[in-house]
């Protein structure tokens, strides 16, 4: 019985469907020694196709990012530092918005030594405080709205303020899974 | 669903270069592993592997997408790594280029006698790893790229720029020449065995 050539096995291992291969696979079923060497030939191309995993160190991509002087992924502590103003000026500025909405739909005139009034004097003149670092030349238009709309209208403004640093933060929180996913 | 490598692509090219990082992370294993079969060192694959991420990054906005970006960028890893050898100072008798003169011929019938291997399926692999790395790195890329890259003979004439001839016939060479190793050493290792059991 004629074998069959290597090229032959080759060609049915790489393409069994393929017709050329119909008389090899006749062929192989038939012929003990033929079939063992198509099984060794796909045992090797099996064990060949494995990728070598775990050579490079684990620092390998960030070198190549750094060598290309491609913006490096911000690690954890350098964004909190670079955040940690946004964060408290939020905290500090939905506190006061919470605060000044509270105190206008639930505080009565009568209220003014209440706990909830006292908090709301004691936010007001953070803000206040605030205002004038931040907003000096405008002292005369907000200081006499914070003073005199018992909250109302500086709730909107600091709602809004709110919102606009809620979604700065946003932004960045994306900017930041970003970093993550591609490490 | 994972970005393809032509969304990260897209990416890089308008402007977000970090994305890079995905490419690198998605190409790098499959790469070293060719780099270091081609150069046989684990420090100087590294390095040229190095060197062909940075080359694709910048040569990234002339990819024209013709070819997958695993062919194109594999093409780059080859020339780094057959530029690397030829800066050896080992002179070497013959070139990637040439044809070793092995008389094997492709439709050649071939010796039948094959020994049962019973080897574990770890042991088998790391025989047949070692094989490769053992074996000239003209024969050890081209079953790189067939095997690991799973490229069929044109891609891997489009990253060597050799011959489709030449190529089939190398791969063909290689692949006799490896399974006549792995079946030396299996056999010789389980005679071995067979002995020891005798002397017990």
């Amino acid at each position: 019985m004629k074998h069959l050539s290597e090229q032959d096995v080759f060609d049915y291992i790489d393409d069994p469907s393929g017709t050329a291969v119909r008389d090899a696979a006749l062929h192989a079923a038939e012929c003990d020694a033929c079939r063992k060497r198509i099984e060794m030939h796909r045992r090797i191309g099996v064990s060949a196709a494995g990728v070598d995993t775990h050579v490079l160190p684990k620092n390998f991509t960030a070198r190549v990012m750094l060598t290309l002087g491609a913006p490096k992924a911000a690690p954890r502590l350098s964004w909190l530092s670079e955040n940690g103003a946004n964060i408290f000026a939020m905290v500090f500025v939905v506190g006061i918005a919470g605060c000044a909405v509270y105190v206008a739909l639930h505080a009565s005139p009568d209220a003014a030594e209440s706990v909830y009034a006292r908090q709301y004097s004691l936010w007001r003149d953070a803000y206040a405080s605030v205002m004038q670092v931040f907003a000096a030349r405008n002292r005369e238009v907000f200081l006499p709205v914070v003073s005199e709309t018992k909250g109302i209208f500086s709730s909107v403004f600091l709602i809004g303020a709110a919102a606009l640093v809620l979604l700065g933060s946003l932004d960045k929180l994306r900017s930041l899974s970003r970093v993550f996913r591609i490490r | 669903m994972a970005d393809t490598d032509n969304d990260i692509i897209t990416r890089i090219l308008s402007g977000d270069q970090r994305a890079y990082a995905g490419l690198i992370d998605r190409h790098k294993d499959r790469a070293m592993t060719l780099a270091l079969r081609m150069l046989k060192n684990r420090s100087d694959a590294e390095e040229a592997l190095q060197d062909a991420f940075v080359r694709a990054f910048h040569a990234l906005p002339g990819f024209e997408r013709k070819s997958s970006f695993a062919t194109w960028f594999y093409r780059i890893v080859f020339n780094v790594c057959s530029t690397a050898l030829s800066k050896r100072v080992r002179v070497r008798v013959a070139s990637f280029d040439a044809d070793d003169g092995d008389p094997m011929k492709a439709g050649e019938p071939v010796s039948t006698d094959m020994p049962d291997i019973d080897c574990e399926r770890a042991e088998f692999q790391a025989i047949v790893r070692e094989e490769i790395d053992a074996m000239s790195e003209q024969y050890a890329a081209i079953l790189t790229l067939f095997f690991v890259q799973d490229m069929g003979y044109d891609e891997i004439t489009a990253v060597t720029g050799l011959p489709l001839g030449t190529v089939k016939n190398r791969l063909f060479r290689a692949r006799v020449l490896l399974q006549r190793a792995v079946v030396k050493r299996c056999g010789n290792r389980e005679h071995a065995g067979m002995e020891k059991e005798s002397e017990r």
